[in-house]
């Protein structure tokens, strides 16, 4: 059981008792009065030490159930705000204050508003603005009168911060300021002031109001429209109407389109079909987006008039429908499906690929075997189609399906869907005659089944044709083996193979793609067997073996194996050695070392290359000794180069050997001859 | 064009392999660092997207982003702006990439709401609990389309939500996440403005954040570590994992009823309750881990099967991966998948997380109301008055 399972309900129990009682703060055996003389020194220098144990104790104070304490620290704090106490400290606290102060710290902070240090001045202003004592508004209309500029729209943006409507009559004054940037401030603020005191200044304003602060009015009146609209529709619904006016500037005009909707309930599919009918494309946008908040009737009155509407407005409607996913509405979709505008009817089959069940798989099926630019879209829908049955009725369409284009199609879909329940009809359907329904089979079966479907998987697979047919079906199989521990894959075959040993031949190559150290003696005993075909078949396992565990065999092989075979064997070791993967330092020795061997049994310089390429993915420094001596070679030197260049990558490697790789790269430097790489070079030798 | 005229003039359902460049969404780039300069190329690379503008106070930035995109055009149309308020005065302009500080992405989308500009922002997209609901009312309240720029719910766990939704995993129970940890007040010194940047630009870098003196740091996107720029590790990748946490377990739309802080005893991790019961971790993993009743998903772990589709998973809409869905939907005006509420409560949970931590107390969280319940001094850091002239609204 996950310790957190025990411990979180003995920790909500503690939480819950955290909540019933204060926390103490940790004040060391001294008083909060003390402690803070003692800090005060330390705010003042601005040390970092002193303004977090302070604010510490400030957070713990505000806890539940520490109002005595909260109220003696604001105290204490508020008898420091005045210009004796050095600005750090004093900003310091009216940081604390905005957080915790209430009611008592009120006067003092009122003392700094209108301070010399426009610092502490805007710092106290804010700190007002977040105190919930109502007392804290008075201060700040009382300063507004006296202030002009910024100070003067600080003080009104705090005034709106609180929400205090007792500030109504002070800031909806200023909204007939001289100075605009002051009037705006006034009608946003009023904007966030709730109640019909800041609702009837800003409509009062709206008529006298012009440029920015009318837009600022207009928002104003918005905000409150939006929050009337929760328990007064109709209220709201004037407000919108009002700035429903091509007065307005376009962003408020087409915020009130939207809200004339939201209040109109079920006559609101009519409006949008009036939208619609206009020329106001910004309109048009803003109607089709509220298609998704519609009452159910409204969306009747939308969706029963759709003919009505012009092609590009069906598809909008259309798609907002499927966008907002109510699966009533599929009939909507099947309609526009159906329709002859080209454009409509591919909205119409996406839209049901959202809203469809399994009622419309046949006519996606046949919308999908059309030969039109809605059969990718009907895939698509196929795919998405989200009801119960839907699988269960494509895996019946595609049991009696005859034809193979239309079979791979499904086969596509239902892998698409996910649709593990397809696997036993897609294992009949890898067994098929036809090329093309095998490899869609063998692919869904890739991405569908399970370990168990091997076995059957196995059956079909020794249908089909040698060659890339049968390679693809092998793939699949390593593919959904890959599922099953390592060294459980190779069961299905080795017992397959157990059961009928003339299948060994054909089932070696994917013995061999499987790997693993049963799989490994049976394809050892094979290899030393008589039988030219057995032992042929043997040799192609080895070859395709996935990790290391047959590097003995392919070097025995490499060395003394027909000829035919040593080069096969050399490409095979240089496949499986020469990459990237996790070894430990011990495991990279060994690869070292059978690569080095290969090096040896390799004739040519296309394995060569290779080899000295891909042996930079063995991080060792042994293996850059080995890489460097080729730098040189007229053959092999560019191979060799990039191995010293992926060998200096791994920057755990090259920074315990950087002079050895210093010297390396240097040479990689001067004789390579790909830019790229002499980059990466550079890099690398910079230490990057 | 604007999108929203091209939205109903063309059908919602084709994606111009080759734009006119009258169809073409013209977007602008507000915050041009490095995150920010990234998203816009790739903006770039949709053939119906025209990047016209660029606006960053940091001149480096600004002269940086401008010639990206004129080197992508091939010519020198476009225009560069150290204040953002004259990007969203220009009507040609249809939707605006944010890719600012945090402490600038709430007032900057207000303010693209207010000006008919539909937003792709980046995460995390808000500074406090507050301003993500007053984003999100601006974008409703103007009919915008807004993104957020979490790539990585479905980018890095695209498998993982798809395995959780489908059932494999039976009923999440718990879910480990990694991310760095909270913000602390910003304790930076005092630096000279370097050459061409004027005292006004950096006063508009600070914008609604208290005044401090110039330090490069935080213009060079050292500015996380500090609240009042940012929620630190909590928000930046938590805005990542914690958004993908919440989405594959289908929390996405709601948020935790008890934030416990650890204690150093029995709580180890910070801890999320939500009210189903499933419970989520800061810690325990270097990734993402999922507890259910029917097994567990973890980085580097065998996976479980993939099960069936699950019908009703949101993705992404459109072509190319969250940049496409967010085009996509400025012209068909649906909501993208990391829409203006689930990034909103992704960050809920990043910031209830650093407000438990910077308290050291257990909170109590309603997340219909969106409130701290019975913890008034808590309840008050989930909104902060802006730095005049600056205002949320």
């Amino acid at each position: 059981m996950n310790r957190f399972a025990i411990a979180l309900p003995c920790a909500l129990l503690g939480a819950a008792l955290a909540l019933a009682q204060p926390a103490a703060l940790d004040l060391k055996g001294k008083t909060l009065a003390a402690t803070f003389d003692e800090l005060i020194p330390g705010m003042a220098k601005a040390d970092k030490g002193a303004q977090q144990r302070w604010q510490d104790l400030c957070n713990a104070a505000g806890a539940p159930g520490n109002e005595k304490v909260r109220a003696e620290a604001c105290t204490l704090m508020a008898a420091k705000l005045d210009a004796k106490t050095p600005a750090p400290a004093r900003l310091w606290l009216l940081t604390q204050l905005e957080r915790i102060g209430r009611e008592e710290s009120v006067p003092a902070v009122a003392g700094v508003i209108d301070d010399k240090d426009a610092v502490v001045r805007e710092a106290a202003v804010r700190a007002l603005a977040n105190n919930p004592s109502p007392k804290a508004t008075a201060p700040l209309t009382a300063a507004l009168k006296a202030s002009v500029g910024q100070p003067k729209i600080g003080l009104l943006n705090a005034l709106g911060h609180r929400g205090d409507t007792t500030a109504v009559a002070t800031v909806g004054a200023e909204l007939a300021s001289t100075d605009e940037a002051t009037a705006v401030a006034a009608a946003r603020a009023l904007g966030r002031i709730p109640g019909a005191d800041a609702l009837a200044a800003l409509d009062a304003a709206k008529a006298k109001s012009k440029g920015a602060v009318h837009k600022a009015v207009a928002d104003g009146l918005l905000a409150h429209a939006d929050r009337v609209r929760k328990t007064d529709t109709t209220a709201a619904a004037k407000i919108f109407t009002g700035l429903n006016s091509p007065d307005e500037a376009k962003p408020v005009r087409l915020a009130a389109v939207r809200g004339t909707i939201q209040t109109a309930g079920d006559k609101a599919g009519e409006l949008i079909l009036t939208i619609l009918g206009g020329d106001d494309a910004g309109a048009k946008a803003v109607a089709v987006g509220q298609i998704e908040t519609l009452t159910a009737g409204a969306l009747k009155t939308l969706a029963g008039s759709l003919d009505k509407l012009t092609a590009p407005n069906q598809v909008a409607v259309v798609t907002a429908i499927a966008a907002k996913g109510d699966r009533t509405q599929a009939g909507v979709a099947l309609s526009a499906a159906k329709s002859a505008d080209a454009d409509v009817k591919r909205a119409g089959v996406l839209a049901l690929g959202r809203l469809g069940d399994a009622t419309v798989v046949e006519f996606l099926l046949d919308a999908m075997s059309a030969k039109d630019a809605t059969a990718a879209d009907a895939a698509e829908s196929l795919a998405s189609l989200p009801a119960d049955g839907v699988n269960e009725k494509l895996i019946a369409v595609l049991k009696a399906e005859k034809t193979p284009v239309r079979t791979v199609a499904l086969i596509g879909v239902l892998e698409r869907r996910k649709a593990t329940v397809a696997v036993p009809q897609l294992l009949t359907a890898a067994g098929s005659a036809d090329e093309s329904v095998r490899r869609a089979a063998f692919a869904g079966l890739k991405t569908l089944a399970t370990p168990v479907a091997v076995p059957d998987m196995l059956a079909a697979l020794l249908k089909t044709p040698k060659g890339n047919d049968r390679e693809q079906a092998e793939l699949a199989v390593v593919a959904v083996s890959a599922q099953a521990a390592p060294a459980k894959r190779a069961e299905p075959v080795l017992a397959a193979i157990s059961k009928d040993a003339k299948l060994a031949p054909e089932l070696f190559p994917l013995l061999g793609r499987l790997g693993g150290p049963d799989a490994l003696k049976v394809v050892r005993e094979a290899v030393a067997a008589t039988d030219a075909t057995r032992r042929a078949a043997a040799f192609v396992a080895l070859c395709n073996w996935p990790d290391g565990g047959a590097n003995d065999d392919l070097l025995a092989l490499a060395e003394k194996g027909a000829e035919a075979e040593k080069q096969r064997a050399v490409q095979a070791l240089i496949r499986v050695n020469a990459v990237l993967i996790d070894r430990t330092p011990e495991e990279r020795l060994a690869t070292l070392e059978t690569l080095k061997k290969a090096m040896k049994l390799a004739a040519r310089d296309e394995e060569w290359r290779a080899l000295l390429e891909g042996v930079g993915f063995v991080r060792h420094i042994d293996t850059l000794r080995f890489v460097v001596p080729y730098l040189d070679d007229k053959t092999l030197g560019q191979s060799a180069c990039k191995g010293v260049v992926e060998l200096a990558h791994s920057k755990t490697l090259r920074e315990p050997n950087k002079e050895e790789f210093g010297k390396a790269l240097d040479r990689v430097i001067a004789l390579c001859k790909d830019k790229a790489l002499v980059e990466r070079a550079k890099q690398y030798k910079d230490g990057r | 064009m604007s999108a929203t005229a091209a939205a109903l003039a063309a059908p919602a359902v084709a994606t111009a392999q080759k734009t006119p460049a009258n169809d073409r969404i013209t977007m602008a780039t507000i915050g041009c660092g490095g995150q920010g300069r990234g998203d816009m190329g790739g903006f770039m690379g949709f053939p119906d997207v025209q990047m016209v503008a660029v606006c960053d106070v940091v001149p480096e930035h600004r002269e940086q982003a401008k010639k990206q995109v004129n080197d992508r055009y091939k010519n020198t149309d476009c225009k560069a702006y150290s204040d953002f308020r004259d990007v969203l005065a220009r009507d040609d302009i249809d939707a605006v990439l944010i890719g600012t500080p945090d402490h600038w992405h709430a007032i900057i989308t207000i303010e693209a709401c207010k000006a008919g500009k539909d937003v792709y922002c980046e995460k995390p997209e808000c500074l406090t609990v507050r301003e993500g609901r007053a984003m999100a009312d601006a974008v409703a309240r103007y009919s915008r389309v807004f993104s957020g720029g979490s790539q990585r719910v479905l980018g890095d766990y695209g498998d993982w939500p798809r395995t959780i939704w489908g059932g494999s995993l039976g009923t999440v129970k718990e879910v480990y996440v990694d991310c760095g940890g909270p913000s602390e007040d910003c304790t930076l010194g005092e630096e000279k403005l370097p050459n061409g940047m004027t005292a006004a630009e950096w006063e508009m870098w600070l914008g609604p954040a208290p005044k401090r003196p110039f330090h490069s740091s935080l213009i060079k996107g050292g500015f996380r570590p500090f609240r009042e720029y940012s929620g630190g590790g909590m928000t930046d990748w938590g805005a990542h994992r914690f958004g993908a946490a919440m989405f594959a377990t289908g929390h996405h739309l709601t948020g935790p009823t008890d934030i416990i802080p650890p204690d150093g005893k029995d709580v180890k991790h910070l801890t999320y309750v939500f009210a189903d019961g499933m419970k989520m971790y800061h810690g325990g993993t270097q990734d993402i881990r999922y507890v259910g009743t029917e097994g567990e998903l973890d980085r580097g772990k065998p996976k479980p099967a993939k099960p069936p589709r699950a019908s009703d998973m949101p993705t992404y809409r459109g072509r190319g991966g969250i940049f496409g869905d967010f085009l996509h939907c400025v012209r068909t005006r649906e909501k993208p998948f990391r829409n203006i509420e689930a990034a909103l409560r992704a960050c809920t949970v990043c910031h209830l997380g650093n407000i438990a931590y910077w308290l050291k107390r257990p909170l109590k969280w309603d997340p219909v109301k969106e409130e701290i319940v019975d913890d008034a001094e808590a309840a008050r850091w989930l909104d902060r008055p802006k730095r005049e002239p600056w205002s949320l609204s």
